[in-house]
């Protein structure tokens, strides 16, 4: 009975299910399998010669009791996600705010400069001329030239330096497609509720940003959030070496591949899939939470 | 009453206070900042590009070269050529992952879209959901399993493993989603099924002309994509691309830094030079790309 009735909702929906299936079986095999077949392979001890075998939480409990590297790459994933994610979504949205108020030629002139950065990826490298610790080094040989410090800094491998230095790099990558929504969700704002706001007492800029702005934005803050989120978990750092000095910035990725590819313990490296899936899902449902008190 | 009538002149009408209520001013201040910022490595690196080996580790250094030359072009075709393979062979597999990447990928977002979106099926919109869900999934977290699964398929060094990663963009599939429920009208799809067409020809015939815009921001992520990844599935040299042979010819030292230079301007210039054509297209892509929370 039952599956006469999926056979005959097969049939009535065939075509439907025959257009979505070429992407679907995909997405099956490249992306669900592999989300539950880290699940699974972080209980277990697999170098891909020998079958897996079943050891429960012993990966677990080996990172984070026995491995104080990961302990480290966990904070600092951590402290860069917690960081970086809500800094990338609010310079995505005043970046957009502040374009929204040129004319559309400026406006697109400034939303390509903005977004070029992320259009060239692979060119964070750059930074590491600028910030390289001889004295040819762009940013050394400047500050050098205008007598702020006397000796050529090593702006990548002091530990004094780094963090900044990563950060600020990181966000001058930050403004991909999340920013392209909020540039598009400006252009099509209604501009009249701002006259109503006014009309309605609110007074301040900070007011109009909270009660009138944000509100209309919240699509765009989730699907920013949704990706800035999951781009702050599972950064690397390879800039400042790998691994980088005393580990400073070393990151639970950096250390996956650790055990993945020189280890070849991937049992091990799959419990980082576990962990870094734990802390995008969590972020993600807090960020939600937050989004449903914006405005109010 | 007055009050506010005078409030709404100064903010609307005497150009001081702009529409979305910014001061002027500090708008322009803060745009200049922020573009000096995003501009600095892009320029910094053209003019390396263009400077002769004595200019490059000048002190102070120069942002602008003061002798401008080609040679480090002619230097980064010499050192391609001189690669074990041609510079053809990198270039066709550059051209040739990027179309298949981005045709497949267009044909299977828009036919799973529209058939999520516009026909659906029981379950359909629970499906929808788990792609959402994955949207925050980045490749390095299913990195392990992912290698496991090519290697068993046999697909690690092979045309299909440079191509299959770029498949699956959940992210392409969600715009291209969220682009037809607003820009494609039903009332459209019922003329067409009433004219008694079939759903294949009302997909190539009707929907396909109007998703345009949405091709067009899958085009650009996929180059985007695969000019900015420097490592992949290819370990053999006949599979790697443009990028990977350019990342390699930069990495020499110090002698390099103006070849390196050069390679990174071509690296910048091919995904730059296609949003400057697409960028409309890619906006109003966008502008239904927000997500319900």
């Amino acid at each position: 009975m039952s599956s006469n009735k999926f056979i005959s909702g097969f049939k009535k929906h065939r075509v439907s299910i025959l257009f979505s299936a070429p992407f679907l079986i995909l997405f099956f095999v490249f992306m669900v399998i592999p989300v539950a077949a880290a699940l699974v392979l972080s209980l277990t001890q697999y170098d891909m010669y020998q079958a897996p075998k079943w050891v429960g939480l012993d990966n677990y409990l080996f990172l984070f009791l026995k491995d104080e590297i990961f302990i480290k790459c966990l904070k600092n994933s951590l402290v860069f996600g917690i960081v970086y994610a809500p800094a990338s979504i609010v310079i995505c949205l005043i970046g957009a705010w502040f374009i929204s108020d040129f004319g559309p030629k400026t406006r697109a002139i400034l939303t390509f400069i903005f977004y070029a950065p992320t259009l060239t990826g692979g060119m964070a490298a750059i930074w590491q001329l600028i910030f390289s610790g001889d004295s040819y080094g762009f940013l050394n040989s400047i500050l050098l030239k205008i007598n702020v410090i006397s000796s050529p800094q090593q702006w990548l491998t002091n530990p004094k330096y780094m963090w900044t230095i990563w950060i600020i790099v990181s966000l001058w990558g930050c403004m991909g497609t999340g920013f392209l929504s909020f540039v598009a969700a400006f252009r099509g704002r209604d501009v009249s509720l701002y006259e109503a706001g006014a009309m309605d007492g609110i007074r301040s800029r900070l007011q109009e940003l909270w009660y009138i702005t944000l509100p209309i934005m919240k699509p765009q803050l989730m699907f920013t959030a949704l990706t800035s989120i999951s781009a702050g978990f599972t950064a690397s750092s390879v800039m400042f070496g790998n691994p980088s000095t005393n580990y400073t910035v070393h990151t639970l990725v950096m250390h996956m591949t650790d055990y993945s590819g020189t280890r070849l313990e991937l049992g091990v490296a799959s419990c980082f899939s576990v962990v870094m899936f734990v802390l995008m899902y969590g972020s993600n449902e807090l960020f939600k939470k937050f989004l449903g008190k914006v405005g109010q | 009453m007055i009050k506010i009538k005078r409030r709404e002149k100064r903010r609307f009408k005497d150009g001081h206070v702009t529409r979305s209520g910014l001061n002027k001013s500090v708008t322009y201040f803060f745009v200049a900042i922020l573009c000096a910022f995003m501009l600095l490595p892009g320029v910094y690196v053209i003019g390396n590009s263009l400077k002769p080996v004595d200019e490059l580790f000048k002190f102070p250094p120069t942002i602008v070269p003061q002798n401008p030359t080609i040679q480090n072009f002619r230097l980064m075709l010499n050192l391609l050529s001189e690669t074990n393979m041609s510079f053809f062979r990198y270039f066709f597999n550059t051209v040739f992952i990027t179309a298949v990447v981005a045709a497949a990928q267009i044909i299977m977002a828009s036919m799973t879209a529209y058939s999520l979106s516009k026909i659906p099926y029981p379950g359909s919109n629970a499906i929808f959901q788990v792609i959402v869900y994955s949207m925050m999934i980045n490749s390095s977290v299913a990195s392990v399993p992912t290698f496991i699964i090519f290697s068993k398929l046999g697909i690690i060094d092979t045309y299909w493993g440079m191509i299959v990663p770029g498949l699956v963009s959940t992210m392409g599939f969600y715009l291209m989603k969220q682009f037809m429920e607003t820009n494609v009208p039903n009332e459209l799809l019922e003329a067409g099924r009433i004219d008694g067409a079939a759903e294949l020809s009302i997909f190539f015939k009707i929907v396909m002309p109007l998703l345009k815009p949405a091709w067009y921001t899958l085009i650009i992520l996929s180059i985007q994509n695969l000019w900015g990844r420097t490592s992949s599935n290819a370990y053999r040299e006949v599979f790697k691309t443009l990028p990977e042979a350019l990342s390699q010819i930069s990495t020499g030292g110090l002698e390099r830094t103006g070849v390196a230079g050069a390679c990174a301007v071509v690296m910048m210039a091919v995904p730059l030079i296609c949003f400057i054509v697409m960028q409309s297209n890619m906006l109003d892509t966008m502008s239904s790309s927000g997500l319900k929370g």
